[in-house]
């Protein structure tokens, strides 16, 4: 379309150059693109017929490819892309593609569109014809006229129409009239073929909800994912450098038994040993400390409650915990709301001056809660770059919402609600 | 000490068995998972058990669940659990056994072998061992109101306590004389409104009392 700046009096559909004023409507490119249109139509009318008694059976396959070429031949008209009334099929359901689409009442639709074409198109294939037939006319009788001299043209009946030095008026009136008319036939059919199919192409409320249904549920099988990634990562290192560290630590306790058989003479020995000891305490402090916040150990184990009870042990502010009403909730929700605990906690000792916080966590029948209020000055602000910001979207992708109510002057209130997603519990939790 | 010694990971449960063998113990029994620990201990008499949380066949925490039900069987038999991290929830379960006899500690921290000597005889003897990074939050936990009617110095000292640090490693870390050790301990004892109870015990009697 257009790269200027769009006026009210520019068109910018085909619908709505007809409405505009003849001489706005004929000197802008919506006749042409009409007319495209249109020649589109009359190339897939007789390709159609030809096509299809040869392979009937296809037709939901070929009414697939006419609906995909369809949403785009839109576009020629001004209108936006369709939306697709199919569901997207996942990779690992490429094999049941074609099962998947003949059940949907979007393919059968599409099968419509595809006989709609083909009468569309044998009817744009006689008015193109008409129409140039007309042009050819119009055109080519006054040239001939001119070369040869005058001549008469006979009209029906006896009325006669003589082209002379008298009548030069009339072949470019003619011309004019015959363009009229054809550009405006070109609009009103193409506007109107395409306006049918858009009907017949675009997708029903119920299909639009059920692809939202599976965007919302490849989210959370997404989140679910990564926090099964994050836990074998926890494992991991659990399995592998943790396990070296403890090996380390007790070479070293052998190490300060050979030294303590040797008395005084090892004493500037037992100085580098102290050394290695407290540096072998901070690597494994260290790694303790980023292991729990790749995936807590006892979040797994223990679950929710006993994460948090650690969380509140660990912040240097008091934090006043109740989990009288929590109950379990799915892997990755229970990973949410730990991370969101210990993210406003986080926040509450860096940028709020808090002295006091209270943490909540309770569940209901369908949902988990968590609310942290803390007694600071407030304005925390997630658009501030802090990891608030993947919160809410790490709730947004679980269905539920994170909300910050952080006035300027405090308190600070951050709460999240999420689904417990429990019906993922069994494959996550193997032995629970 | 005679030791049964549960670990699932075969590097570590030699490195513990050459270890404890070489401070003069007797490793009378070891077991790869919850269930061989549980099999195990019925056929020895330990004089302690020492544990992994993190186990076979669950994975999760199968060697703590054991030690709980070894101490539910056997009350008095002296339990030492050792785990990558500490969890201030599973100090907790352990603290509310009834009897002593319980050690919850790092693993790394056998690389200070003379300290762990010392809480492997303070847990057989009855006492309680939890390791600083679990005790720690647990004093806080326990809330400045209680707290508040301490003195900065005696605060230092409740903590190096509940560590399970004796009055002579407390002169020690804090360059003070036994003497005014022992004034602080009295202090602390009277300004929480414990008697003073033994010395193995006080450990427990700490965080038990900060606890409720």
């Amino acid at each position: 379309m257009s790269t200027r700046p769009p006026s009210s009096r520019r068109a910018h559909t085909v619908t709505q150059a007809l409405q505009r004023a003849p001489w706005l409507a004929l000197t802008s490119w919506w006749p042409w693109r009409a007319l495209g249109y249109l020649l589109i139509s009359a190339v897939l009318g007789p390709l159609l017929l030809v096509l299809l008694p040869l392979t009937l059976l296809l037709l939901p396959t070929w009414g697939i490819a006419i609906g995909a070429l369809e949403r785009r031949r839109q576009r020629l008209l001004g209108f936006g892309a369709i939306e697709t009334g199919h569901v997207r099929v996942a990779r690992e359901d490429r094999h049941n593609w074609l099962n998947i689409r003949l059940t949907e009442p979007a393919t059968w639709r599409e099968a419509l569109v595809l006989l709609l074409d083909l009468v569309a198109g044998l009817f744009a294939l006689a008015l193109l014809f008409f129409e140039a037939v007309a042009l050819i006319v119009v055109v080519g009788v006054p040239i001939h006229a001119l070369t040869r001299g005058a001549t008469e043209i006979l009209l029906f009946g006896d009325a006669r129409i003589r082209l002379d030095a008298g009548t030069w008026w009339l072949p470019p009136v003619a011309l004019v009239v015959v363009l009229i008319v054809a550009a405006y036939l070109n609009l009103a059919v193409a506007t109107a073929q395409s306006l049918t199919i858009s009907w017949l192409l675009a997708p029903r409320g119920a299909e639009i909800e059920q692809r939202m249904e599976r965007l919302t549920r490849s989210r959370a099988a997404i989140v679910t994912a990564h926090e099964d990634e994050r836990r074998r990562i926890e494992r991991d290192l659990h399995d592998g450098v943790q396990q070296e560290l403890v090996v380390l630590a007790t070479r070293l306790g052998a190490l300060e038994l050979d030294l303590a058989l040797l008395g005084h003479e090892a004493d500037p020995a037992r100085r580098s040993l102290v050394a290695a000891q407290d540096q072998a305490d901070r690597a494994s402090a260290a790694l303790r400390e980023s292991v729990r916040g790749i995936h807590p150990a006892v979040l797994a184990d223990r679950g929710l409650g006993a994460a948090l009870e650690e969380l509140a042990g660990r912040s240097p502010l008091r934090v006043a915990l109740r989990c009288d009403e929590l109950g379990h909730a799915g892997p990755a929700v229970e990973a949410a709301a730990y991370f969101v605990v210990r993210e406003a906690l986080t926040n509450a000792v860096k940028h709020t001056d808090a002295t006091r916080v209270d943490v909540i966590a309770r569940t209901d029948r369908a949902s988990l809660e968590v609310i942290v209020r803390d007694d600071g000055r407030g304005g925390a602000d997630p658009s501030g770059g802090t990891g608030l910001t993947g919160l809410i979207a790490r709730a947004a992708a679980l269905d539920g919402a994170l909300e910050i109510d952080s006035p300027s002057g405090g308190p600070t209130t951050i709460a999240l609600t999420a689904p417990r997603g429990l019906e993922e519990v069994s494959h996550a939790h193997p032995a629970r | 000490m005679r030791i049964l010694l549960a670990e699932d990971s075969a590097l570590l449960r030699e490195a513990f068995t050459a270890l404890l063998a070489r401070l003069g113990h007797e490793i009378v029994g070891t077991a790869a998972d919850a269930d061989e620990l549980r099999a195990v201990f019925a056929t020895t008499a330990p004089d302690l058990v020492m544990t992994d949380v993190r186990m076979p066949p669950d994975g999760t925490d199968d060697g703590l669940r054991a030690a709980l039900a070894i101490r539910r069987a056997r009350p008095a038999q002296p339990v030492l659990v050792l785990s990558q991290y500490v969890a201030d929830h599973y100090a907790r379960e352990l603290l509310t056994l009834p009897e002593g006899g319980i050690g919850y500690l790092l693993k790394d921290r056998v690389n200070r072998i003379s300290d762990f000597e010392r809480a492997l005889r303070t847990i057989a003897g009855g006492g309680t061992v939890i390791d600083p990074e679990v005790a720690r939050h647990l004093l806080r936990r326990g809330g400045p109101d209680v707290l508040d009617g301490l003195t900065p110095r005696e605060r230092e000292v409740l903590e190096l306590m509940a560590e399970g640090a004796s009055n002579g490693d407390i002169a020690r870390a804090l360059h003070l004389s036994d003497a005014a050790v022992r004034k602080h301990v009295g202090n602390i004892f009277t300004g929480l409104g414990l008697t003073p109870a033994q010395e193995n015990r006080r450990v427990r009697a700490i965080l038990l009392f900060l606890q409720r």
